[in-house]
């Protein structure tokens, strides 16, 4: 009987590289047949790799029937930040789809405020109505690396939901305010 | 052939070097970086201050800054004045204020209207906010002023303030200290936009947006014996009768100006900070011209064409920094890159400081 790693490797090969396939497989595979031991399982893992390679160069739909079968985990990938600041939307230009906004960068404190203009495609559809001036976002550059090492370079707007004013820190606010127009005295 | 202006341009750079002579007047303008400060020396030590800028490197209030290199104390500061509630006027406002103790402080109605306080009551009020803003600064302001029981002087359209400490120098020359404006609409004006911008209950909260037009924002007219001075805040222009340069240009009913022979140019000197009448009625015929630009993103005010507009009306026009937006720090190359990658521009919004100083020998 074949190892899990030779089975691995042979697909592998006949996915012409397709890493996903053989690191979903990789743990999965191993897992549902330590676990279930069940007959398509068996024949799989049983099948001599060699025959599989030259018998059919596509993939077996037996296999793809395991994948099926396998418990469904998302791939494992993680998220480096390397650069974040916090925006204020400064102005909407609809005609051009964009909008401009006031930089502090959280990662180098002390940096002059930067500007930017970005566009409001780069905004996920449900933070859009929430781009408004004066509102708020963060803005996150970084690295994320799959499972299997691939690193891309992303870049992240997401818009704070910031809670609401309430009436009581209105009042407070307001009889703070009070105090000061009714007490400053002017000639 | 025109008039010469009393005033020359001593120093444009950091080396301040001493300070003015008793007997000579002295007008410096700081900007832009966080902010646009004037600071005029009037005689015998007796300064006044327009506005605050933030100095780069310290985050200190830049007028104060500049009077310690010269080795004089804030009590030389008889008055300070806040011209408008904006941001790049008032940071560092209220390091100024509490340190020129014994000074009166000039400004609008506008400041303790109950639409503004509470405006600023709310904003600082707001706990998820990061870093100081210029909500901040008015609200420490009027804090102090409420805790100390230090009064107002309000500028009004067309008022002469007394200030005494500006009386009796040894120039023997009267000053005249006058506020040109805010007229009455502006100071509604800006009382309806801080009334349609405050906080409501249950409403999203939102940084404060910036405040587009400058209301309320007054002119001072300063006449020390022959020599007169016209420092022009941010006051724009917007073609109406009861407000901008229309409504100072009337509200002198027909007499004719005393002319300046200095100008601190309008709004950064820009198109709507421009009224040829204002050159044509209020300065001498070719005046010295001074202006801190105004940058914000990849704008730059004055435009080339307010530039070539004021070379062409001044003897001499300076401006304290280049019309540059500076470049970004440098960052590790693959996150400029994704910086490039994902926005459609990408600055420095805080342009470089600078500094400009007139002084006019003895009068």
């Amino acid at each position: 009987m074949p190892t899990s790693s030779a089975f691995r490797s042979q697909i592998v090969s006949d996915r012409g590289g397709s890493e996903y396939v053989s690191r979903f497989l990789n743990s999965e595979v191993k897992m549902a047949l330590d676990r279930e031991r069940s007959q398509k399982f068996t024949w799989a893992a049983s099948t001599p790799a060699s025959a599989m390679a030259t018998a059919n160069p596509d993939p077996q739909p037996e296999i793809l029937s395991i994948t099926l079968k396998a418990p469904i985990r998302q791939p494992q990938s993680r998220f480096l930040p390397q650069n974040e600041w916090e925006g204020v939307v400064d102005k909407i230009d609809l005609d051009d789809a964009s909008f401009s906004a006031r930089l502090d960068d959280l990662t180098n404190p002390g940096t002059p405020q930067e500007y930017a203009e970005f566009y409001l495609d780069d905004v996920r559809q449900d933070d859009r109505p929430l781009v408004q001036v004066g509102a708020v976002f963060r803005w996150v550059i970084g690295k994320r690396e799959d499972q299997f090492g691939t690193i891309e370079r992303t870049s992240k707007i997401v818009f704070r939901r910031l809670p609401a004013y309430s009436l009581a820190d209105i009042e407070k606010a307001n009889a703070r305010a009070e105090r000061l127009s009714s007490g400053i005295r002017g000639e | 052939m025109p008039e010469r202006s009393a005033f020359q341009v001593v120093s444009a750079a950091n080396k301040y070097g001493t300070g003015p002579h008793a007997q000579t007047l002295e007008v410096t303008l700081i900007g832009p970086g966080f902010g646009e400060s004037v600071l005029v020396h009037v005689g015998d030590g007796c300064w006044f201050v327009v506005d605050s800028a933030q100095e780069d490197r310290s985050g200190r209030s830049a007028p104060l800054v500049y009077l310690e290199h010269l080795g004089i104390k804030a009590d030389a500061l008889k008055a300070v004045v806040i011209s408008h509630y904006d941001d790049d006027h008032i940071r560092g406002l209220a390091e100024l204020v509490k340190s020129a103790a014994d000074a009166k402080v000039i400004t609008s109605t506008a400041f303790t209207s109950s639409d503004f306080t509470r405006l600023v009551a709310n904003v600082v009020e707001d706990k998820t906010r990061r870093g100081r803003t210029g909500a901040d600064e008015a609200n420490e302001v009027l804090n102090h002023l409420l805790d100390t029981g230090r009064g107002l002087t309000w500028a009004l359209s067309q008022r002469s303030i007394n200030l005494e400490a500006f009386q009796n120098l040894s120039h023997g020359q009267t000053v005249r200290f006058s506020t040109l404006t805010p007229s009455d609409a502006e100071v509604t004006n800006f009382m309806s936009w801080a009334a349609s911008v405050m906080p409501k209950a249950g409403a999203a909260r939102r940084r404060l947006p910036k405040r587009e037009r400058n209301d309320v924002s007054f002119v001072l007219l300063v006449e020390i014996g022959p020599v007169n001075i016209l420092l022009g805040a941010d006051l724009e222009e917007e073609d109406r009768a009861e407000t901008g340069w229309t409504a100072v240009l009337a509200s002198r009913a027909g007499q004719p100006w005393p002319r300046s022979s200095l100008y601190k140019v309008a709004h950064h000197g820009s198109e709507t900070g421009h009224h040829d009448h204002v050159w044509q009625e209020m300065l001498t015929t070719k005046p010295v011209a001074l202006l801190a630009p105004w940058m914000n993103g990849g704008k730059i005010v004055p435009d080339i064409n307010a530039r070539r507009k004021i070379i062409s009306l001044a003897s001499e026009a300076y401006t304290t920094t280049t019309a540059r937006i500076p470049k970004p720090p440098r960052r590790e190359r693959a996150i400029e890159k994704t910086i490039a990658r994902n926005t459609k521009t990408f600055r420095t919004a805080e342009p470089v400081q600078g500094l400009l100083r007139a002084r006019a020998g003895r009068i």
